[in-house]
């Protein structure tokens, strides 16, 4: 059933709304300032300046919000696979006729357009996602339904992978939400964050240390766990003898193995030691402990690999930069560098629009971008700050609650979608820009400077709303 | 917990943490980092001070600031589009270089141009140091008058240090950052405090477009200008001096000399030439031999030798002493006197005049044998041991033997009676016999008059007396008396100008050869001729010091080449010096049928009041500001005003820049000059309507063509 435009402007998520107006007409103001140019002043409507695009995206989105909000709900549904084929399409097609800019080939340019698939993608990813989980009978842990997400989702993140554009596919790792709000095991999460903290700490922490000190907390959870100090000790005692061992032999055969590896061999021996003895002994409730703490070894080990072969020296750079590994304020930490000072010396009530000094004089590289956020910061002080965290905080808790209040999965999955992929972009941007997590190269939704993203943003915040206001009418 | 409520504490997690960082950045960092936001865009810049000029006595420039440039190019200049603008200019381009330098061909321009573009570099300098009228004609030339962003033109301003005396007493003005040892000479560099002024100081902030403007708009510290170093220098006897100089060492080919002339009263240095051989064969100002290079003084130092004798009455100058045949022995070694055969029998007076070594080494052994301390004490009460402490570097102080040092000899006291054994520099020399010219009273030769600060005198330097009287009155009278003697019967008797009298002592000293003998492996003496002494003779004024040392063996005795300079010295300043010239009586009115003094065209407000000013009778009705020709008419002279109208350009042949300039520049015409001088031509020519035109060329010359058209005075 068609809906009438009265019906949908009444039953319209009129909060929403008003955080989407609030967070865009706020983003513009801050990209016009870390845009303008008081000796190049160019008019709005002249297409000259990323300030005048950027209304023109505006605009763009708005008709776009529109069309959407008098479009039936079901369609989203029903083209679900076709949007996502239509995307995917794209993003095969952009590796071979793209253009590569700031050394991500993720750009189709047509003419005096240009977009990137990648941002269109996501759409495409949260209306599968959505159809996928919402199917009759839907069981999250059956194999073979595991193995149809990991497809679709796996698709789209090769194909970014392809495009050199690591900061998109991380969006997608952001949708394992989805799947923990429709029951996923939050183990899953639980292992997920205690791999990516063992990853940095490792980073962090000589080997030396760290492999002894999460071997005994693998011991000591045993200890705690089973109330049996006899295990404790007893796992203290063979490892030690097993490790003074290996020690000798090394220094015996002047084999000349590095430390690790002489605790590598020591924990791999441990490992069958104590398998054999708890399958021997059937003490079923230490396997957890074990397989856990031989995993973390393991990641332990290959975290080197993984960080100097699979990443690329920029993003090493970047890691190494957060965790204050290197410090190089004029070379890879000269972007943060710069958008801290920004920030910083906006202090508690900002300098005023049009008045920081970083933004106004171009310190701060890629500022109309991913490094939107520092103007803030500067011109508009702690109290603009809070309110964009405020504002997409709000933002987040109420798609949750729309989320939450409908009747169909399909409906509800696509709400979570949305909210998991706002999030990460909220959470990854700002953070990125104040220092919290390595510089990963994504949008702030609705403040950076560029079409594609805005009218991907502004698709999935108003197919849902769209969504919302039928939500009595649809079942499926 | 449900699911939800997780989810909604990742959410709660991660907006606490974001603004926990975004409290810590702004709050805790937050003072720190704004102040390294305020250096991003803030700066101090240095504001060079002018450095200060030194001028010669009359206030003309020895040594000036001028600012030049170096012309570069950026062969890849990103404005440089399309390719065919560069390939259509590069040949008329280097052809313009190749013609406006002349130093090399077009191709030569073309073809390091066109290498540097093809390796890509940003920059290529072609030629340093080029005026600023080059620069404005390296403007007009094709692809550089696209300017910096198409044209790939680089000028950049650098301040050169010029002389535009060039060589004039360079060594005594000194250089500026010359030689390895960093050392600065001359009165540059003993100047370099007052001259180098003080840098100022003006914070800038930054403006959109990487643009600097000053935060306020006075400086923090505003810079200032060094002072003017003004000279004792005089440009016209320094000029004689270095020319009598250069041409005698030329003619004799000696090694190198030096010539000081100097003010009797004040130590004022008025000319002080020092030149060397370069091994080109040339001469050149490489050492300040004046003030730097102590040597044997031989001859000259005879005076101050028996003035000791005078003042202690050992010795009258009528006392006699036998010379023998021209040889005498002391101890083991031969004292010579250059006169075949020997003078034999010689009052004191006659020792002196004829400058006889043996006649001097006999006296003082006589008068000092078994004292010899006493005769080191009256030359040291003479204050001839007095090191002089110049401004300018390198002086050496006096080398006098007494009696205990490791090398007194017993025929030490014999052979400093006759001026060897000691060493003085030329300035010491002088010092001594200035004192003498100067009735006893030892000054301080100086070359600083003052310093000047925008041509007001801020510092005057006093003369410094070293020692008040160096003898009694009388042995002073009988001192120059010996001097006059010298001149008028003994060694220097050709130096007998006709208008004036000089007093003066030849020296002929034999050059050490760095305590191996006075003689080389070929058995021959090198020389040291040299003339000392100050003129007019009966009323002090001048003194003055020639040393030639190593002219060549035709001739070398001091009266003639040291002396031919001298005279040509002492006649230049005699010439010149009206304080040595009775006044003249001039009539106040000029008789009839006299020449009038020939009036240049100039500004009627400065022209007329002028000849008002020196009573001559003016007509013409005049009573604008523009400017006239002042015609002869009778006694008195006639203004016109020059051009027919204002409404068309006057003739301004004749002008001087000074005056045209703002006559041309009122009618609102832009003024190209080119040459220096009087007004010879100009383009577009007199009677042109003024309306429409926006430029004029001047052509000045200082030609004597123009000077003998001048309007003739009235009856001749």
């Amino acid at each position: 059933m068609m809906l009438t435009g009265k019906n949908t402007l009444v039953r319209i998520d009129w909060l929403t709304v008003i955080l989407f107006v609030l967070l865009t007409g706020f983003g513009w103001l801050n990209l016009f300032s870390a845009t303008y140019d008081e000796g190049l002043p160019v008019s709005l409507f002249s297409f000259a300046s990323r300030y005048s695009k950027q209304f023109y995206y505006i605009l763009a989105a708005l008709v776009i919000a529109f069309l959407v909000m008098i479009t039936d709900g079901k369609v989203w549904g029903a083209f679900a696979y076709l949007v996502y084929g239509l995307t995917v399409g794209l993003s095969i097609l952009v590796l071979f006729i793209g253009r590569e800019i700031n050394g991500a080939r993720s750009w189709i340019i047509l003419g005096p357009v240009s977009f990137q698939p990648a941002e269109f993608m996501k759409a495409g990813m949260a209306l599968l996602l959505a159809k996928l989980l919402s199917r009759f009978d839907f069981k999250i842990h059956r194999l073979h339904n595991l193995f149809l997400i990991l497809l679709f989702t796996g698709l789209p993140m090769v194909l970014v992978f392809f495009q050199n554009d690591t900061g998109t596919m991380l969006v997608f790792l952001a949708l394992i939400l989805v799947l923990f709000r429709e029951g996923l095991s939050g183990y899953v999460l639980i292992f997920g964050g205690i791999a990516a903290a063992l990853f940095f700490l490792t980073l962090v922490f000589p080997l030396s240390v760290f492999l002894p000190v999460i071997t005994i907390i693998a011991l000591l959870l045993t200890w705690l766990y089973q109330h049996n100090f006899k295990y404790f000790l007893w796992g203290v005692i063979s490892f030690s003898l097993l490790f003074g061992t290996v020690f000798l032999v090394n220094r015996m055969t002047s084999s000349g193995w590095s430390y690790s590896r002489v605790f590598f061999v020591a924990s791999l021996s441990a490992f069958f030691l104590w398998a054999i003895l708890i399958y021997r002994y059937r003490l079923n409730s230490l396997y957890l402990f074990l397989f856990a703490w031989i995993g973390a070894t393991l990641l332990i080990f290959s975290v080197d690999m993984v960080f100097h072969d699979l990443l690329e020296p920029h993003q090493q750079a970047r890691i190494s930069q957060l965790l204050g590994l290197v410090h190089d304020p004029l070379g890879t930490g000269y972007n943060l560098n710069q958008s801290k000072i920004a920030i910083g010396s906006g202090g508690f009530f900002g300098k005023g629009f049009l008045r920081g000094t970083q933004t106004r004089f171009n310190f701060v590289p890629e500022q109309s971008t991913d490094f939107i956020f520092s103007t803030v910061g500067e011109e508009w002080g702690f109290l603009g700050s809070l309110l964009v965290i405020g504002s997409f905080s709000g933002l987040l808790i109420r798609l949750i609650f729309l989320a939450e209040r409908q009747r169909s999965v399909f409906s509800r999955v696509f709400g979570y979608s949305v909210v998991s992929i706002l999030f990460f972009h909220f959470a990854v941007n700002i953070g990125m820009v104040i220092g919290l997590v390595p510089v990963i190269g994504i949008p702030l939704p609705f403040f950076s400077y560029g079409g594609s993203s805005l009218l991907t943003f502004t698709l999935l915040l108003f197919i849902m709303l769209r969504l919302d206001t039928s939500r009595y009418e649809v079942i499926n | 917990m449900t699911r939800i409520g997780w989810i909604y504490f990742l959410l709660l997690l991660a907006a606490l943490a974001i603004t926990g960082q975004v409290i810590y950045i702004q709050v805790v960092q937050g003072d720190a980092l704004r102040r390294e936001a305020e250096q991003i865009s803030q700066r101090s810049m240095i504001l060079p001070a002018t450095r200060g000029d030194i001028l010669a006595d009359d206030g003309r420039a020895l040594a000036s600031s001028v600012p030049r440039f170096n012309l570069a190019i950026d062969p890849n200049s990103k404005g440089m589009k399309p390719d065919s603008l560069f390939w259509n200019n590069i040949e008329p381009l280097s052809a313009g270089l190749a013609r406006l330098f002349g130093d090399h061909t077009a191709a030569y321009y073309s073809r390091i141009i066109r290498q540097a573009r093809k390796a890509g570099k940003k920059y290529l300098i072609l030629k340093r140091n080029i005026s600023f009228e080059e620069s404005e004609k390296v403007r007009q030339l094709p692809l550089f008058n696209l300017g910096k962003y198409k044209g790939g033109l680089i000028l950049e301003r650098v301040t050169s240090r010029e002389r535009p005396y060039d060589l004039l007493a360079s060594r005594t003005i000194g250089y500026l950052n010359k030689g390895s040892s960093g050392t600065v000479v001359g009165l540059e560099g003993a100047y370099d405090h007052e001259l180098k002024g003080r840098e100022g100081l003006r914070y800038e902030h930054r403006i959109g477009g990487g643009q600097w403007i000053p935060v306020s708009l006075d400086n923090a510290i505003e810079p200032v200008d060094g002072k003017d170093v003004v000279s004792t220098i005089n440009i016209k006897f320094q000029d004689v001096a270095e020319q009598a100089l250069y041409e005698l060492l030329q003619s004799h080919q000696a090694d190198h000399g030096c010539a000081v002339l100097m003010k009797v009263a004040t130590g004022e240095v008025l000319a002080i030439a020092n030149l060397g051989r370069t091994s080109d064969g040339n001469y050149h100002e490489n050492f300040n031999y004046a003030i730097g290079e102590r040597v044997e003084p031989g001859s000259t130092f005879k005076l101050p030798a028996i003035m000791a004798a005078l003042e202690d009455e050992y010795v009258t100058l009528d006392d006699t002493v036998n010379t023998f045949h021209g040889a005498f022995k002391f101890y083991d070694r031969y004292v010579y006197d250059s006169h075949k055969g020997g003078f034999g029998v010689l009052t004191v007076r006659q020792v002196i005049e004829k400058s006889s070594n043996i006649g001097m080494a006999r006296l003082i052994d006589r008068c000092y044998h078994n004292n010899p301390q006493h005769f080191i004490d009256r030359l040291y009460a003479m204050g001839i041991d007095k090191p002089l402490n110049l401004d300018i570097l390198g002086d050496p102080p006096p080398r006098i033997k007494k009696p205990g040092d490791p090398d007194w000899w017993g025929t030490t006291l014999p052979w400093m009676a006759h001026g060897y054994e000691l060493e003085l520099t030329p300035m010491q020399i002088l010092t001594f016999y200035n004192a003498i010219a100067n009735n006893g009273k030892m000054v301080k030769p100086r070359f600083v008059k003052g310093l000047r600060d925008h041509s007001l005198m801020v510092r005057t330097t006093k003369t410094e007396v070293i020692k008040n009287s160096i003898c009694s009155r009388s042995t002073l009278k009988l001192a120059r008396e010996l001097l006059e003697g010298v001149v008028e019967r003994g060694t220097a008797s050709n130096l007998r100008p006709k208008y004036y009298k000089i007093a003066g002592k030849t020296g002929t000293a034999v050059i050490a050869r760095n305590d191996r003998g006075y003689v080389d492996d070929a058995g021959n003496k090198a020389y040291r001729a040299s003339f000392v002494g100050y003129f007019p003779a009966d009323h002090p004024m001048f003194s003055c010091i020639v040393v030639i040392s190593r002219p060549n063996m035709r001739e070398y005795y001091g009266n003639k080449v040291a002396g031919s300079v001298f005279q040509t010295i002492a006649d230049k300043v005699y010439a010149t010096e009206l304080a040595l010239h009775p006044q003249l009586t001039v009539p106040d009115v000029l008789p009839a049928g006299q020449r009038l003094p020939v009036v240049r065209p100039g500004v009627w407000n400065e022209v007329s009041p002028l000849l008002h000013d020196l009573n001559f009778k003016v007509s013409g009705n005049i009573t604008s500001a523009f400017s006239v020709t002042a015609l002869p008419q009778g006694s008195g002279y006639r203004l016109e005003p020059v051009g027919t109208a204002p409404a068309q350009l006057p003739d301004l042949r004749g002008f001087g820049l000074k005056d045209a300039l703002p006559v041309l520049e009122n009618l609102g015409l832009k003024v190209k000059i080119n040459g220096y001088g009087f007004i010879t031509a100009q383009t577009p020519a007199a009677g042109t309507p003024v309306r429409g035109l926006h430029q004029i060329q001047l052509e000045l010359s200082v030609n004597e063509e123009y000077k003998a058209t001048v309007i003739p005075a009235a009856g001749s």
